[in-house]
């Protein structure tokens, strides 16, 4: 083997051991406190519309404020994965990003356009909603933080035995669909209490540390 | 003529360059997923690291969060000699190409 095949070699184990070793967090944890505080509110707002209105919230109106916390919780996501490139001197579309978008796509996709035929009910679509949403986060899994892998298993399991339940629990008469403010509630415990212990974690954790260590004297362990 | 001069023998070796690569690649690594990822010994691991903070590459703390557990990260300089190995990695291959 000559010595440029030896670099060649060398260049390869090195771009597949970098690959296997890169960390993209989808997900930053202040988005994920954005978004968990914004679900509460969604929950509050379906609480507003039932006990200081005249009528509870609408299957529509339940979609618009639920579509409306989704937007704002992605724009946060895009201020803070913007700021973290540009702190870590990589471009917004990283290699991590563009795997990132194409893991999600099918799952996120698929809720995209399950949502309008499933608009008129609520509880169907929170349901489909939880459970993709951590399909979609686990399809991440080869190259996300440990955090973000148990946060999608959490949605995952929480969706399918939900799923399975739901009925049991929120619809004692059978002909009648859970009201918006008890979907609200499960959005709220979801989307919302599983982003705020998520966030909490990763902060008490130190995942999202990315200063530099200073430099040690010692040998010890070393 | 490509000079083999330029290439630091300190991260040619297998194990070391296999170390500095996934210490490139995150913030910090703690010793344990170090271990798992390269499938090293305790006592190999160690030994490689610690050339490798001698050469002032490599910088280490200790931290205690659920258990004991000691984390490491290129330093500066090790970053830059990294990036410098893998340019005349690079420049040995474009050099036999052409």
């Amino acid at each position: 083997m000559t010595d440029s095949d030896s670099a060649s070699r060398q260049l390869r184990v090195i771009r597949s051991l970098m690959e296997r070793a890169t960390i993209y967090r989808s997900i930053s944890a202040p988005t994920a406190l954005v978004g968990g505080l914004l679900s509460l509110g969604g929950f509050a707002t379906a609480y507003y519309a039932k006990h200081h209105r005249d009528h509870p919230l609408s299957p529509a109106e339940f979609l618009i404020v639920w579509l409306v916390i989704l937007a704002l919780t992605c724009f946060t996501n895009v201020v803070f994965l913007s700021r973290g490139a540009a702190r870590r001197s990589e471009f917004f579309f990283s290699a991590g990003m563009k795997c990132a978008l194409l893991s999600v796509t099918p799952a996120f996709f698929s809720a995209a356009v399950m949502t309008p035929l499933l608009m008129h009910r609520p509880i169907q679509l929170a349901l489909l909603w939880i459970t993709l949403y951590g399909i979609g986060l686990l399809a991440t899994q080869h190259f996300a933080p440990r955090s973000l892998v148990i946060l999608g298993l959490t949605f995952f399991l929480t969706g399918c035995g939900l799923l399975v339940t739901w009925k049991h629990f929120f619809m004692p008469n059978p002909h009648v669909e859970p009201s918006a403010l008890v979907v609200s509630g499960i959005m709220a415990a979801t989307f919302g209490g599983f982003h705020l212990a998520y966030a909490a974690a990763v902060w008490a954790l130190g995942e999202e540390r990315e200063e530099p260590v200073p430099s040690t004297t010692g040998t010890e362990n070393v | 003529m490509f000079d083999f001069d330029r290439l630091d023998k300190l991260i040619h070796e297998k194990g070391r360059l296999a170390i500095m690569t996934l210490l490139a690649a995150r913030p910090n690594w703690p010793f344990q997923d170090l271990k798992a990822e390269l499938k090293m010994s305790d006592g190999n691991l160690v030994t490689h690291l610690r050339a490798l903070h001698q050469a002032g590459y490599v910088a280490y703390r200790k931290e205690i969060l659920v258990r004991p557990q000691t984390r490491y990260e290129l330093t500066v300089r090790g970053r830059k000699a990294f990036e410098y190995y893998l340019r005349a990695l690079g420049e040995m291959v474009r050099s036999a190409k052409g």
